[in-house]
């Protein structure tokens, strides 16, 4: 009994946590003149799907004076495949503020070659979900009722999968301070 | 599995020709954000306790905040003790395997356990997992 007692007190403690969905929102911002966001930690993907939350505020509208930057693709979440670096094989959702909307892309590196692929467009303020899930030939992209398939490169099968966090640009970095939230699930 | 069983092979052999101490078993849990997950570990304890060892957990049930599929994790783990008296021992910790037989993953944390008496052991532990905060338990029993 004696022993017993602190572990079940212990096994209470421990599993007796339950997080609320609401609270499980992070928000990543970058910082204006910056491309990387804060909040980023090393993680790497652990099950072949990798499925999220995200929403956009204002501060995602912007227009560079060079308009020709406008159609930048700024990295919104992803993963890089099977030990490849992201710009080798990885597959990513990107955005931007274009034509006066927020687009959402599925983004991909597939054999160092960049494909891109239009899925839709998201109202700032509102929460959409995505999700990129692997299979053994191609990414899935699921994004407001679309689906897009883009093939995967020549990779392994066992490794590490990196997450990778929002980053703007593109070649330009942030005009201003951009704030995204983001919730896994 | 075979990768397991091979890698726990080695660990027990490496780690007998060289602090050749007790061996402890037994029952390990941990609450991530992605649910319960439970199992087993095996590993040596050398005098310093130093620990080294494999593991094995697998999902027991469901988070409501993650969609997530069955999850099987295993792979081997080392603890490195920073402080200890004669009754605990507070260590840093190290995971690292495969989830779902594809993804190499690494986990750090940080453990506390227990000598409740000579043969039984209590862990509790705390890990970052899934980009969270994950708190573990485990019963070890001296073999």
């Amino acid at each position: 009994m004696k022993t017993l007692t602190p572990l079940l007190v212990l096994c209470a403690a421990v599993f007796a946590c339950e997080h609320e969905p609401d609270q499980l929102f992070e928000t990543f911002v970058i910082r204006a003149g910056d491309h990387y966001a804060t909040g980023r930690h090393a993680e790497s993907l652990q099950w072949n799907v990798l499925r999220f939350e995200a929403s956009f505020d204002q501060t995602a509208i912007y227009q560079f004076d060079d308009a020709g930057f406008q159609d930048s693709k700024n990295k919104l979440m992803g993963f890089s495949d099977c030990n490849s670096l992201h710009h080798q094989n990885s597959a990513r959702f990107a955005w931007q503020w274009y034509h006066d909307q927020l687009e959402i892309y599925a983004y991909c590196y597939v054999n160092g070659q960049r494909q891109e692929a239009f899925m839709g467009v998201v109202q700032p303020g509102e929460i959409q979900r995505y999700e990129i899930e692997i299979t053994n030939h191609d990414y899935v992209f699921r994004f407001s009722d679309k689906e897009v398939h883009i093939a995967r490169g020549s990779t392994c099968s066992v490794g590490v999968y990196q997450l990778l966090w929002p980053y703007f640009g593109g070649q330009m970095p942030a005009p201003h301070d951009v704030s995204i939230r983001i919730r896994r699930f | 599995m075979k990768t397991l069983l091979l890698m726990a092979g080695c660990v027990v052999g490496i780690t007998h020709m060289a602090f050749s101490q007790h061996v402890v078993a037994g029952p390990v849990g941990e609450s991530t954000i992605a649910g319960v997950q439970v199992g087993a570990s095996v590993s040596y304890l050398s005098k310093r306790e130093f620990s080294l060892g494999v593991f094995f957990v697998k999902s027991a049930s469901r988070s409501d905040a993650w969609s997530t599929p069955h999850v099987v994790f295993y792979g081997v783990h080392t603890a490195v003790p920073l402080m200890r008296t004669s009754k605990i021992v507070f260590s840093g910790t190290f995971r690292a395997g495969l989830s779902n037989q594809q993804f190499v993953v690494v986990v750090p944390g940080a453990e506390t356990r227990l000598m409740t008496n000579r043969r039984v052991q209590l862990v509790s532990s705390v890990a970052w997992r899934y980009g969270h905060a994950a708190l573990g338990a485990a019963l070890l029993l001296k073999l």
